[in-house]
């Protein structure tokens, strides 16, 4: 009968914490974030996501460089969310740890085409 | 439309694969067996059909991807319609026989488990990829080979600047490049795969528990399963550690029934899950060691009347594990692609000496994961106390299997991580230890179904035994 006890107050145990972890506004603002996204088209979703300061440099160098360029990122943290995601969404503009046609450096939310490169 | 027509055809054409690999066994499957072995075969085949294309020269194109499933279904219609197998196909599953009602407890768990389930298709139908791994690996490998129509020339030799970690292995990239050739590149949707490696997983976990244990304990144990709050996170994101977990567990799973009575068909399975997991993650290579190693102990541990037929079966078990992962291992092998984060060459004893002082630093995450309720509820805590209360039966009957298996495996672990040499161990443990964690769930999990059996039958609710 103890055992029986045990296992049932380890199940109710159990069904709380996942019901609480699972329902709870955790810290990344999981409801107010599901209503935007729920609400908005794509690209709103995309901008959302990674947040509208990245998303609208990103769209610039995108339409500051032309098809098959390789670029060098600086101003991130190395292989930071934020850098990874810029690779990510200019693709298939390539990054490259060097020779790269353009610079993009996101603290001074500058592009520019390097020194020497045939573009 | 497309992206629902894309992931049907995986379907099907793993369906294909599994009627044509198991025409003329004696094996009968359970239509969520079926279902979801289904897809973890198409979303291999995938993978198998786009490396092997790369290697031929043959672009990723729908029509060259389409030929695949094509072939499976001539070859299908032939040895089903036409050959032997006529008539067959309805011998191939289990046949709808006498179904008991479902109790309460029994309809509140399902319950439980569809709401999980629906929670996480809320989460991921209106999100973007957006994590980290995701975008800087998986994600990006799928959107540069569907850009590219094929993997580009030097890809193998890219920098980390470029796309992360070239040498890890290609499933789920593949799998998504496959989706997006006959939906097009659609980075929203595709979050829903990993729902849909979720839902196969409970259901081939569900499928084999059943073959132990009662519907109802089978039930509770796939509860607890897909509300571990990390394993349900994982259903979320483009991250292969939950693909990993799902073939792991149930290769082994399959292991485990073969234990029973060497039935060959489940060696097979087991064989061809195992294989499979050698192209979702490098960690597979210390599970499959593992599995061998378990397969040895059996060896020793069965009358020795069988052990001829043992010794036949591990030639079987190598030559499908081979034939599965030899073209993976020999492409990796011939790009000398090797892991960043472990350079033996590097291995200085002065760095593993280093390793070896940092060991309280892995034991203090380590802690902090097992009690930690937010990733894990309270499952390494009921694991771990229920292998201390059952200590006198964790090296006992099938239990033995399943303790010697995470024993081995988690020893591959920790030797691999007294291995790193990229950076310090405060970094490699404190960034994988709860995916790692992740990849042991299932099999903890199917430890613990076998400690806690007897007294969780002995509740009323849970009486009946198959």
């Amino acid at each position: 009968v103890n055992k029986q006890k045990a296992l049932k107050i380890i199940f109710a145990v159990w069904i709380i914490l996942w019901i609480f972890f699972l329902a709870r506004e955790d810290k990344d603002g999981q409801y107010s974030t599901l209503r935007y996204l729920y609400t908005h088209d794509s690209e709103e979703k995309t901008r959302y996501v990674m947040g509208g300061e990245l998303y609208d440099f990103l769209i610039s160098c995108r339409e500051n460089m032309p098809a098959g360029s390789t670029y060098e990122l600086s101003g991130f943290q190395e292989f930071s969310i934020d850098e990874v995601r810029a690779r990510y969404f200019l693709w298939p503009l390539k990054s490259v740890s060097e020779k790269g046609e353009f610079e993009i450096n996101y603290n001074e939310k500058k592009i520019s085409l390097k020194k020497g490169a045939n573009r | 439309m497309n992206f629902a027509f894309s992931l049907i055809l995986v379907e099907v054409t793993g369906a294909l694969l599994i009627l044509l690999t198991f025409a003329g066994a004696r094996r009968r499957f359970s239509a969520p067996e079926f279902l979801s072995l289904s897809f973890f075969a198409g979303a291999a085949l995938a993978a198998y059909q786009l490396l092997s294309y790369y290697l031929l020269g043959i672009n990723f194109d729908p029509r060259n991807i389409f030929f695949a499933p094509f072939i499976l279904f001539l070859l299908f219609l032939a040895y089903y319609g036409l050959g032997s197998g006529r008539g067959s196909l309805g011998k191939f599953m289990s046949e709808a026989g006498y179904h008991q009602r479902w109790s309460l407890t029994e309809r509140l768990l399902a319950a439980g488990i569809a709401v999980q389930l629906l929670w996480i298709l809320f989460l991921v139908v209106p999100m973007p990829v957006y994590s980290h791994d995701a975008v800087a690996n998986y994600a990006l490998k799928a959107k540069i080979f569907h850009l590219a129509g094929g993997m580009p020339e030097g890809f193998f030799t890219w920098s980390e600047t470029t796309v992360a970690h070239p040498d890890y292995p290609l499933l789920l990239p593949f799998l998504m490049t496959w989706i997006y050739a006959f939906s097009e590149f659609n980075d929203l949707a595709i979050n829903i795969i990993m729902a849909a490696i979720y839902l196969a997983f409970l259901a081939l976990f569900y499928s084999q528990l059943k073959k132990f244990f009662t519907r109802a304990y089978s039930l509770l144990i796939v509860f607890f399963l897909a509300t571990i709050p990390q394993l349900a996170d994982y259903a979320t994101v483009i991250h292969a550690d939950l693909l990993l977990t799902a073939l792991v567990t149930c290769a082994f799973a399959y292991f485990l029934l073969y234990t029973r009575d060497l039935e060959r068909n489940y060696l097979a399975l087991s064989a061809i899950l195992f294989g499979f997991s050698l192209w979702t993650k490098n960690e597979a290579v210390v599970f499959t060691g593992a599995f061998v190693m378990a397969f040895i102990a059996l060896f020793f541990r069965i009358e020795p009347a069988g052990r001829k037929r043992v010794v036949i079966d591990m030639i079987i078990l190598s030559a499908i594990i081979f034939i599965i992962a030899g073209p993976w291992l020999a492409v990796k092998a011939i790009n000398n692609l090797t892991n960043s984060d472990i350079d033996f060459s590097l291995l200085t004893p002065q760095r593993l000496l280093q390793n070896i002082k940092d060991i309280p630093i892995f034991l203090n995450l380590f802690q902090q994961e097992m009690f930690g309720p937010k990733k894990w509820n309270i499952f390494w805590i009921i694991f771990f106390a229920a292998a201390i209360w059952k200590r006198k039966v964790l090296w006992k009957k099938e239990s033995f299997y399943i303790t010697l298996f995470i024993f081995l495996a988690a020893a591959g672990y920790f030797a691999a991580y007294m291995c790193t040499t990229g950076n310090n161990l405060y970094f490699y443990v404190n960034t994988t230890i709860s995916r790692f964690m992740l990849h042991f769930s299932g099999v903890a999990l199917l430890l613990l179904a076998y400690l806690m059996r007897d007294e969780v039958y002995d509740m009323k609710s849970f009486k009946e035994r198959t």
